[in-house]
């Protein structure tokens, strides 16, 4: 008998993969009848044989962590946003440090992107809490998604659910209470949409639908991309995300909390792409 | 310099939970060169393994509160680890702004210690050594972290598939497949899709990946 081998399933074979399966039994017969299945499985555990040897040379080899990583970590464990109780600001360790956002300087703001972003999760039901009623429906963070069932323990340690709704909402300045850090790529105050302030565009209110600009940022990737890239020029902790509009285009209206205070900012189609595509910003009255 | 702790594992994650301003530092510095092996394989660069420990670490951090003991605190902190740092590699894979492990074995390398101390080691191959993390570092990453967990850091294949939320059976193929890749990587196999030999053992003759 002569069969093409399949170089996979010998591998699980070989491996063990499929012991006590029916499988098997099928590739122990195809190696017991066929000449090329059975040159292929002894050259397989020959080679299998050597690869445990190369691995026990890596397994051997230390992997110590860098003095200087060692350090970063250090600084890490002994900021303020990792004190035990989390129910405090969040704070950005290395503001104080940061007169200037030089091209090094931002690289290490980055670092603390992350951290602080992931912090956020707390702060974020807590804020959501308050702002909406508990009838009030919404959308659970497509960051939770890639949790699995079972082994809770475990995924509760992967989730990084940020609070989103989908107000379908047209915001403007007025309505997000401030008049600052308008930016040149935002639409100016004559164009704001015809609509109430802040009202529902039709056939939109909670969980009405996300405007088709908007739905790149409802993969977990890319809007947690989003996130970072806004923590580099707002560095706090994202409390609410709304895929809403403001005066007219598709935007993230996003609640932040920082060292700073409480900010509304509002960020483009392009967050994550084009930097955090700033369209507004402004502290919370 | 964290002092030494008689605290276990857990005692040390419960004490956090709890208050304890320390102790989750202390359980880091305990296990931070395994974690940090764990994430540098995983990852196969420097600097995004130092940034998916890190993730990993804020993880663990807050969830310290939700351990419940029903594995061992190492084996959940690896799962935390080997999950930010499949994220990671995810997340590179689909924006493909950073080369993939062993697109650029020779970049691969320079950014496995970019040039920072090297730290002491005891003598060992490093050629071999080399060799091997640069064929590692070109398995795909299911197969990669199944096989640095398993073969490298010598968890069992139960741990492994609890880490990872998979079934044992997955585990053990990803490992058989790995193994059986690397092995053609390494010259030790012939590789299945072209019709000559490898020849064995080149790779540390001409510190290549074939």
């Amino acid at each position: 008998m002569s069969a093409q081998v399949d170089h996979d399933l010998l591998a699980d074979y070989v491996g063990g993969a499929l012991d006590g399966t029916p499988e098997a039994d099928r590739v122990a017969q195809l190696i017991a009848s066929s000449p090329q299945w059975r040159s292929a499985a002894d050259e397989l555990t020959a080679a299998l044989r050597a690869v445990s040897d190369d691995l026990g040379v890596l397994r051997e080899a230390p992997e110590i962590m860098p003095p200087d990583l060692v350090t970063r970590f250090d600084e890490l464990l002994a900021s303020p946003a990792m004190a035990p109780t989390a129910a405090r600001p969040a704070m950005d360790p290395l503001a104080a440090r940061r007169p200037t956002r030089s091209t090094k300087q931002a690289k290490r703001l980055r670092k603390w992107a992350v951290p602080v972003a992931m912090l956020s999760v707390v702060f974020g039901f807590l804020a959501f809490a308050n702002l909406f009623p508990p009838t009030a429906t919404r959308n659970e963070s497509p960051l939770s998604a890639r949790d699995e069932a079972g082994a809770a323990e475990m995924t509760d340690a992967k989730a990084l659910p940020v609070p989103t709704v989908t107000s379908g909402k047209h915001h403007n300045r007025s309505s997000l209470g401030g008049s600052t850090r308008m930016t040149s790529e935002s639409v100016p105050p004559a164009t704001t949409s015809k609509t109430d302030s802040a009202s529902p565009s039709p056939g939109m209110g909670i969980n009405g639908g996300i405007p088709p600009e908007l739905m790149r940022l409802t993969d977990p990737v890319a809007l947690q991309r989003c996130l970072d890239a806004i923590a580099t020029v707002l560095p706090g902790i994202a409390t609410l995300i709304d895929y809403a509009y403001f005066e007219t285009q598709p935007a993230l209206v996003i609640s932040i909390t920082s060292i700073g205070g409480k900010w509304t900012f509002v960020a483009g189609p392009g967050c994550g792409i084009k930097g955090p595509d700033e369209i507004f910003r402004t502290p919370h009255q | 310099m964290i002092p030494s702790d008689p605290r276990s594992d857990a005692d040390l994650l419960m004490a956090h939970a709890a208050g304890d301003q320390n102790a989750f530092a202390i359980l880091f510095h305990r296990h931070r060169d395994r974690l940090w092996a764990v994430a540098l394989r995983t990852v196969g660069d420097r600097e995004d393994a130092a940034d998916a420990l890190q993730e990993a670490m804020l993880s663990a951090h807050r969830a310290a509160g939700r351990f419940r003991g029903e594995s061992a605190v190492t084996t959940w902190l690896h799962r935390i680890v080997v999950n930010a740092c499949v994220d990671r590699l995810r997340r590179r894979q689909a924006h493909r702004t950073v080369p993939l492990p062993g697109q650029d074995s020779t970049q691969d390398e320079e950014r496995w210690h970019t040039g920072r101390h090297e730290p002491a080691t005891p003598p060992i191959d490093h050629e071999t050594a080399m060799v091997v993390r640069q064929a590692l570092a070109q398995l795909p990453f299911e197969q990669r972290a199944s096989l640095i967990l398993v073969d490298l850091e010598g968890h069992s294949v139960a741990e492994v598939a609890q880490m990872l939320g998979v079934a044992e059976g997955t585990v053990k193929s990803r490992c058989s497949r790995g193994r059986a890749r690397l092995a053609t990587l390494l010259g030790h196999l012939r590789n299945p899709d072209s019709a000559g030999y490898v020849p064995p053992g080149t790779h540390t003759a001409s510190g290549g990946i074939l």
